[in-house]
């Protein structure tokens, strides 16, 4: 090893000493501790009870969680990239500003107060639906009830795209003019300038902004358990709460901690690699 | 390069500076909330339930209570709504012991029943009750008996609630008066009738295990023990037939579910804590052609208790808080008056107290009906029991 | 020449933009409405469109100016929010501080183990972090951090960081490198190339972050409550104790919430923004 790359490792590591520290040190020891309850059993002995116990009782939630995060962080993300792009490219300063301050406010709004607002709004009597009634627009007799997945995905999109579109916005936003003005001189639509030049410049912040919105919408407790409550299917962060109120069981509500922490490590590692992957000053290929 | 140089330094300068701000502002900050309050006694109270728990403690007692003990400063704490409001408390506790504190940070707490049997499992409470001069008011069986968990000494009732059935009288002119009836009703109405289940709250647990009681025809055993792991298979039983009911019902999302949904007539009928919906009435949130009614053969109903923990920091005064809120006066014009609660003490010294207008709220279901359906929840091994093979069965 | 085509096609993309703002401005105004409605009833019976009868009781109770004994008010919006605002700056600053090497670390160099700290980084979003809360309890109890705001701030500062972290790196990571390098072709040294082309390049994303965690931590609930409790109240904590129960209540917290948010946005966005302009013209 020569001299040059000990110092380099010396400086990676004093640069990741403060952030490493404050993780390791608070975090580290109770998430091991989690880890160990659920594969505990009461008399101490190693086992795999409590996972058995949640793939035989809770199959469907654990799916349905998965699956419904990921579909709203989906439609999150493509509404997001319109709306980045829209003020990115717009030549209409105006326009340009009102639509980056509209799409911004669900971000002041916490998620107790979406789950509150959406169980307002969507019921089969809300605001919503007795509104278009009396619009005769629809028979508040057949108007559907929403809570179940649909409700859970409306307050998921409504709460995390300007969350999305704000890192997107913020990734388009080091696109330099220059490619841009270039592509619009040679006549490129602005389909083509968002597919050819601002999604691939930007791919880093898009796929982080997935991974986040992501694993946070499968660690909210409050909006389905105010949306969907009771009910079956539903998210794996009401079933944990179940199990500690009722029963003081952390042992499966840690195993459920588990798998959900490894499904999103195995969903995001994939794009968060790709966006801290080519390090040290390769050209980047665009 | 020089000029480069300097740069660099202003660059790190800047930061520095805004290191030295943040420590200032931690420190203002610290100070800021300290307590520092020589001379006084600070009581801490923390309390499960609503939020108006919250405010029967910030608002009215402890101003009464500041007025007779000027020393005495109550902060009062909210841990949230329904039993997960008592874990927090229990888990709280068992953290300042785990920790080895001399003395923990909670003097009085208001709990939930499903708490006793948590807390007494690890020693975290006080036996005091005895000791003070209302407890030769308090007669109820709920105070020697949680769940099926041996209490006497632990705990005072501060008040008792009752779940009902709500129904939406526009639709529903002679209300079911049983299970049997309801059934039926559902089987004419369906999705008109919506509980939550057993994840949203204990308003759908309780109809729950009234449907046990009902099916099994074994409230005695199941609200008394002796347990008797057998009896499982007459659960399942009986909540087969209840998956099947459901198919034809709403579940709601949780208890403030169901009274959202009555309020907005989606559904005409399903079981609410008593005191949330008087509340509701009160705030304007629930229309008052709504109204109460119990089933055959019985809802269960529970107290909360005024429970002190086993190293609280000020025990003295603890205990004479405890005496001022379970005295009839304090029961009669807060408790039963103010909040629409079953009294924790004895109604015959409360009700003299108590006015007519009160009373006629108090009484909207009938003292006789309560008397006769108003049932106590099982003990705890028949609960779990009831509520995981609900999940298994059910869904 | 500018004839009846250009005027039919400016009129087209007119109308598309003002469809546009309308469909997106009732998306996210639409839900709210009923919030600010339900903040000022009195009387609220369906099938009534709005509520009959009208108070501004509940924002009265909130601001502590009344008491009620349905309401909590002794705490009261003002302290509470007070003690918000100085726990989000303090959050956010030290969190960006922390986080900025971290960052540019994790964007910019070859990093053994990355897939590892990958993961470590964002583990405080995905596993859920109230188990967490109760173990750290047990920790700051031994070090007197239980209860008091340095050790809610670093209750915080575990989920914040996974937010500053990981939007820094995306931002670092889409520098192009060939700005940098030619600074320092120019005889700039590292920090110096940091400080004056790295920094003010990264600004939008810097500001995109600092939101974030300003907003996490304003809006922060688990943590405040398990190691804040008894001492540290902040909004959230009001808000959750009326959530779901006192519907006008939580629906004039949930309006006060907003406030400082929003002043905070954009006096960052100003701020910066001509700091950022400033450098690059």
């Amino acid at each position: 090893m020569d001299r040059n790359s000990v110092k380099n490792s010396i400086k990676i590591f004093l640069m990741l000493i403060p952030s490493l520290t404050i993780l390791l040190s608070v975090y580290l020891y109770p998430f091991i501790l989690a880890i160990l309850i659920s594969v505990v059993d009461s008399s101490g002995r190693l086992t795999l009870e409590h996972y058995s116990y949640v793939f035989t009782v809770y199959a469907q939630d654990v799916v349905f969680t998965i699956a419904v995060c990921a579909l709203s962080a989906l439609v999150s993300l493509l509404i997001s990239i319109s709306i980045a792009s829209y003020i990115r490219l717009s030549l209409d300063e105006g326009f340009r500003k009102i639509l980056n301050w509209i799409f911004r406010f669900p971000l002041f709004i916490p998620m107790v107060v979406v789950a509150q607002m959406m169980r307002t709004f969507l019921a089969p009597h809300g605001f919503l639906n007795t509104l278009l009634a009396q619009i005769g627009f629809i028979e508040l007799q057949e108007a559907p009830n929403l809570f179940d997945w649909r409700g859970l995905l409306i307050g998921f999109v409504w709460k995390q795209t300007p969350f999305m579109a704000l890192i997107i916005l913020s990734g388009f936003a080091m696109v330099s003019d220059v490619h841009i003005d270039a592509a619009r001189v040679l006549g490129a639509g602005r389909l083509y300038i968002v597919r050819r030049i601002l999604l691939p410049m930007a791919r880093g912040s898009i796929a982080i902004a997935f991974a986040l919105t992501f694993a946070s919408n499968i660690g909210t407790f409050t909006l389905p358990y105010m949306i969907i409550g009771g009910a079956k299917p539903t998210t794996m962060t009401v079933i944990m709460a179940h199990r500690v109120t009722y029963f003081g069981d952390w042992s499966i509500a840690n195993a459920l901690g588990v798998i959900s922490y490894a499904v999103v490590g195995l969903f995001s590692i994939a794009y968060l690699r790709e966006a801290v992957r080519a390090g040290v000053y390769e050209r980047e290929r665009v | 390069m020089g000029s480069v140089l300097l740069r660099t330094r202003s660059g790190i300068l800047m930061i520095v500076a805004i290191a030295v701000i943040a420590a200032v502002i931690i420190g203002i900050a610290l100070q800021q909330f300290a307590p520092t309050t020589p001379g006084k006694v600070r009581l801490v109270y923390a309390t499960a339930g609503d939020i108006n728990m919250l405010a029967l403690i910030q608002n009215v007692i402890a101003p009464e209570f500041t007025k007779r003990y000027p020393n005495v400063e109550i902060a009062s704490i909210h841990t949230g709504p329904g039993e997960p409001g008592s874990r927090i408390i229990f888990e709280k506790l068992k953290a300042a012991r785990d920790a080895g504190k001399e003395c923990w940070d909670v003097d009085v707490a208001v709990v939930h029943q499903i708490f006793m049997s948590w807390a007494l499992k690890e020693g975290l409470l006080l036996n005091y009750s005895t000791s003070i001069p209302t407890w030769k008011y308090v007669v109820s069986e709920d105070a020697y008996n949680a769940l099926g968990t041996y209490i006497k000494g632990f705990g005072i009732p501060l008040f008792h609630s009752q779940i009902a059935i709500a129904y939406n009288t526009k639709y529903v002119q002679n209300p079911p008066r049983s299970y049997d009836e309801l059934v039926k009703w559902v089987e004419a109405n369906p999705k008109k009738f919506g509980h939550n289940g057993i994840r949203g709250g204990m308003s759908g647990v309780g109809f729950v295990v009234g449907w046990v009681y009902w099916k099994t025809g074994m409230y005695d055993t199941l609200a008394r023990g002796p347990y008797n792991e057998a009896l499982k298979d007459a659960i399942t039983k009986a909540l087969e037939e209840l998956k099947v009911f459901n198919e034809k019902v709403v579940i709601t999302a949780g208890n403030v579910g169901t009274l959202d949904m009555l309020a907005r007539e989606e559904i005409w009928m399903g079981p609410v804590w008593v005191d949330m919906f008087m509340t509701w009435l009160a705030e304007g949130r629930m229309p008052p052609h709504i109204k109460l009614t119990l089933l055959a053969p019985g809802l269960p109903g529970q107290p909360m208790y005024l429970v002190i923990p086993a190293k609280a920091c000020n025990v003295e005064w603890a205990k004479k808080l405890i005496e001022f809120i379970s005295s009839p006066e304090t029961q009669a014009k807060v408790i039963v008056e103010k909040y629409n609660w079953y009294p924790g003490i004895d109604p015959n010294v409360v009700l003299p107290h108590v006015s007519e207008e009160a009373k006629a709220r108090l009484f909207s279901i009938p003292p006789e009906d309560l008397q006769r359906y108003g049932k106590s929840f099982p003990v705890s091994q028949y609960f779990t029991d009831i509520l995981k093979l609900y999940e298994k069965v059910v869904g | 020449m500018r004839g009846r085509g250009y005027r039919i096609q400016h009129t087209v993309t007119a109308a598309l933009k003002i469809t546009v703002l309308l469909v997106l401005a009732s998306w996210v105004f639409a839900p709210f409405v009923s919030v600010v409605l339900w903040s000022v009833a009195r009387k609220w019976y369906w099938p009534s469109l709005l509520p009959q009868e009208l108070g501004l009781d509940y924002w009265y109770e909130a601001l502590g100016l009344r008491r009620g004994y349905a309401l909590t008010a002794a705490v009261g919006i003002i302290d509470a929010l007070k003690t918000s605002i100085v726990i989000a700056l303090i959050v956010t600053v030290i969190t960006e501080l922390i986080s900025l090497p971290t960052a540019y670390a994790l964007a910019k160099w070859r990093i053994p183990l990355k897939p590892l700290l990958v993961f470590l980084f964002l583990m405080p979003q995905a596993f859920p972090l109230q188990p967490v809360y109760v173990n750290l309890l047990l920790i700051f109890y031994r070090l007197g951090l239980a209860g008091a705001v340095p050790g809610v701030v670093i209750a915080h500062i575990i989920p914040c960081l996974v937010y500053a972290v990981w939007i820094n790196a995306a931002t670092f990571k889409s520098i192009p490198p060939d700005y940098e390098e030619s600074a320092r072709v120019h005889g700039a040294g590292p920090l110096t190339t940091f400080f004056r082309i790295t920094l003010p390049l990264s600004a939008p994303g810097l500001i995109a972050s600092s939101v974030f965690v300003f907003l996490y931590s304003f809006d922060e609930f688990t943590g405040t409550f398990f190691i804040g409790l008894p001492n540290v109240v902040t909004l959230p904590m009001l808000l959750y104790s009326a959530s779901g129960y006192n519907m006008q209540f939580a629906s004039a917290v949930a309006i006060t919430l907003l406030i400082p948010s929003i002043i905070f946005m954009v006096v960052l966005e100003r701020f910066l923004k001509s700091e950022y302009i400033a450098k690059i013209g």
